[in-house]
């Protein structure tokens, strides 16, 4: 009953096969196919409405879907009841039972698997060794910071070592210092312990940050799967781009001499597929010189100053306005509001978006 | 101004609430034959009459066994059927839960005498189970309000979150939300029990020969008052303080846990 640490993959696969999910008129999940690797990191990223929270109550068997089905390394769930599917389960609010101590909260999926109290107790306070809460095994619940409350709530998740585990915006509560410091801790225990993870976020910044593999959510439907570069640095739709945090979207059209304008910003010396609508241009490739000419000119109108980076808006000639970030120099300054830039954009670059 | 008026009036509202209950406690210390105000000599005379007394501390030692008993049929049923009215979806639900509250609307002698003619039908007059049943009618009604509407405010994803860690239906039911439910059934029950201890009307039409202390204390009125009558009432006073008190903790402990 080692509970942790030994390297071994012990993940399990989990496929979402045609689900579909109807609640009266609304449809909350349409044609819902997803292979999940044993013991990958998986992020279901979309706004709220997206249907990803369907998915995964579909999965943990909160929801009977009203099509399709889902298979745990190869075996058919769907009839089987919540409790008998062995997925542990980390809440937004972290469900914690507020009438049990840390501990017992942490035994309770033991106790249910028929350990008695006092080796549940014991295994329990394993788990807690593991989120480094030792020392409050005996503390109630509303006696626990957030955080704390957040890490008990995966120790009791894991506890009974289930191959699936799911988190529910698990982060959602937490103020952003706390939430940033969760992020790289939930990482690390997944390492640890090898199972397949599947987690639910709106949050973009969490899903770069946390995930093997992305999927972008909208209106009940997967609009793309892939790693966190892929996502980035290759959006398939406009909402994709915008979702994942491509501050950059303008539309692109053709000029009156026949050549691809970008709207806003300038002409653009690419080959562009006949069907773009819009071009993405991630705050990266914008590099920006100061005092320079070139085909796209534009004026810095803010400043956002973070130490290491610089954040910038800029108002092209065009018309449109442009966000970008510059690394600073070790005792370096930074543009002030009003200075001229030249944009230096390499077309290769640019993702130009069908839709 | 509007301050000082408003400590005069919130003055004489608890006067007029607590007066009454407060004068009782030194007619009850009297020495003399006869309710007095103020009581010339204090004394316990009354106090050890009461329990000198068999009728007294037979009708006393009743009204208790009534009052348990309807209390955990009440809180059983009303439990039950709160559980019923709150989680299920079948129609007539709003309904179920207007008759099971209707015992606290309609008038106490329409449900006694309906209570009466049905009983003397089955031959039911003058059985401590028929006494029972008849004041579980009357205290149903709190345990219903009380368990439906903290079951309302339950958040249901504790019991997702039991189910999901391996806790059946059932199960997840007893471990996690009787616990959250526990002060309020505890709250109604004492109320249950405090609505069949002092219940009169009813008891009056379908005890029979039976006599638990309200029904006592009622004869005594009628036949011949003395202070027995104030020293029960101190004591029952003094029971109903300590009960709710009880439960007032509990609640709190609950909120402490519950709340936020």
């Amino acid at each position: 009953m080692e509970l942790a640490g030994n390297g071994l993959a012990k993940g399990a696969s989990v496929v979402f096969r045609g689900l579909r999910q109807v609640y009266g008129s609304t449809v909350a999940l349409e044609e819902f196919s997803l292979e999940v690797a044993a013991g990958e990191f998986l992020t279901l990223l979309g706004p709220s409405g997206s249907g990803k929270t369907t998915a995964l109550n579909a999965l943990a068997g909160f929801i009977d879907a009203t099509s399709g089905h889902i298979a745990i390394d190869g075996v058919p769930i769907s009839d089987l009841p919540t409790e008998k599917r062995n997925i542990g389960m980390v809440f937004q609010n972290y469900s914690l039972f507020p009438h049990l101590d840390v501990l017992d909260n942490i035994a309770f999926p033991l106790r249910m698997r028929g350990l008695a109290r006092r080796p549940a107790r014991e295994r329990a306070q394993t788990a807690l060794d593991l989120v480094r809460l030792a020392e409050y095994g005996r503390r109630m619940p509303h006696q626990l910071s957030g955080g704390q409350k957040q890490r008990v709530a995966f120790a009791r998740a894991i506890v009974f070592e289930p191959r699936v585990l799911l988190m529910d915006e698990p982060l959602g509560a937490l103020d952003l210092k706390l939430r940033e410091a969760m992020q790289l801790e939930i990482k690390q225990f997944q390492r640890q312990i090898g199972c397949t993870v599947i987690y639910v976020t709106h949050d973009q910044g969490e899903a770069l940050t946390l995930s093997d593999r992305i999927v972008v959510m909208d209106k009940g439907r997967v609009l793309q799967v892939g790693t966190p570069k892929e996502i980035y640095d290759a959006p398939r739709t406009r909402f994709v781009a915008e979702f994942i945090g491509v501050n950059n979207v303008v539309p692109v059209a053709r000029g009156a001499d026949g050549g691809w304008v970008l709207d806003g910003v300038g002409p653009v010396a690419a080959a562009v597929p006949a069907e773009s609508r819009y071009a993405a241009l991630r705050p990266e490739i914008l590099r920006a010189v100061p005092g320079g000419t070139g085909a796209v000119m534009g004026t810095i109108t803010d400043v956002i100053f973070l130490g290491d980076v610089v954040r910038y808006a800029a108002r092209c000639d065009a018309g449109g306005s442009l966000l970008f970030a510059q690394r600073r120099e070790p005792g370096g300054g930074a543009h002030p509001i009003g200075d001229r830039v030249a944009f230096d954009i390499d077309p290769a670059d640019i993702v130009f978006l069908p839709e | 101004m509007t301050r000082f008026l408003l400590g005069v009036y919130f003055a004489i509202a608890v006067a007029f609430l607590v007066l009454p209950l407060v004068l009782l406690v030194p007619i009850s210390l009297t020495s003399s034959q006869f309710l007095e105000f103020p009581p010339k000599e204090l004394s316990l005379r009354w106090y050890r009459e009461f329990f000198v007394d068999a009728s007294w501390v037979n009708a006393t030692l009743l009204s208790f066994k009534v009052g348990v008993g309807a209390t955990l049929v009440a809180l059983v049923v009303g439990t039950l059927a709160s559980v019923a009215i709150v989680r299920g979806s079948f129609p007539g639900r709003r309904l179920l839960h207007a008759i099971l509250v209707a015992p606290l609307i309609i008038p106490t002698v329409i449900l006694a005498l309906a209570l009466f003619i049905v009983f003397l039908r089955w031959k039911w007059v003058d059985s401590v189970p028929a006494l029972i049943f008849a004041h579980a009618v009357v205290a149903l009604p709190y345990v219903v309000l009380i368990v439906s509407s903290a079951l309302r405010s339950f958040d249901t994803t504790l019991e997702r979150a039991a189910r999901v860690l391996g806790a059946g239906p059932v199960r997840a039911f007893f471990s996690v939300t009787l616990p959250y439910l526990g002060p309020s059934m505890f709250a109604s029950s004492l109320l249950a029990f405090f609505a069949s201890f002092d219940e009169l009307i009813i008891t009056l039409f379908v005890s029979g020969g039976l006599q638990t202390l309200p029904v006592r204390i009622w004869t005594d009125l009628v036949l011949r008052l003395d202070p027995t009558v104030a020293a029960a009432a101190c004591m029952l006073i003094v029971v109903s303080v300590v009960g709710m008190a009880v439960a007032e903790y509990f609640r709190q402990r609950n909120v402490r846990r519950y709340g936020s």
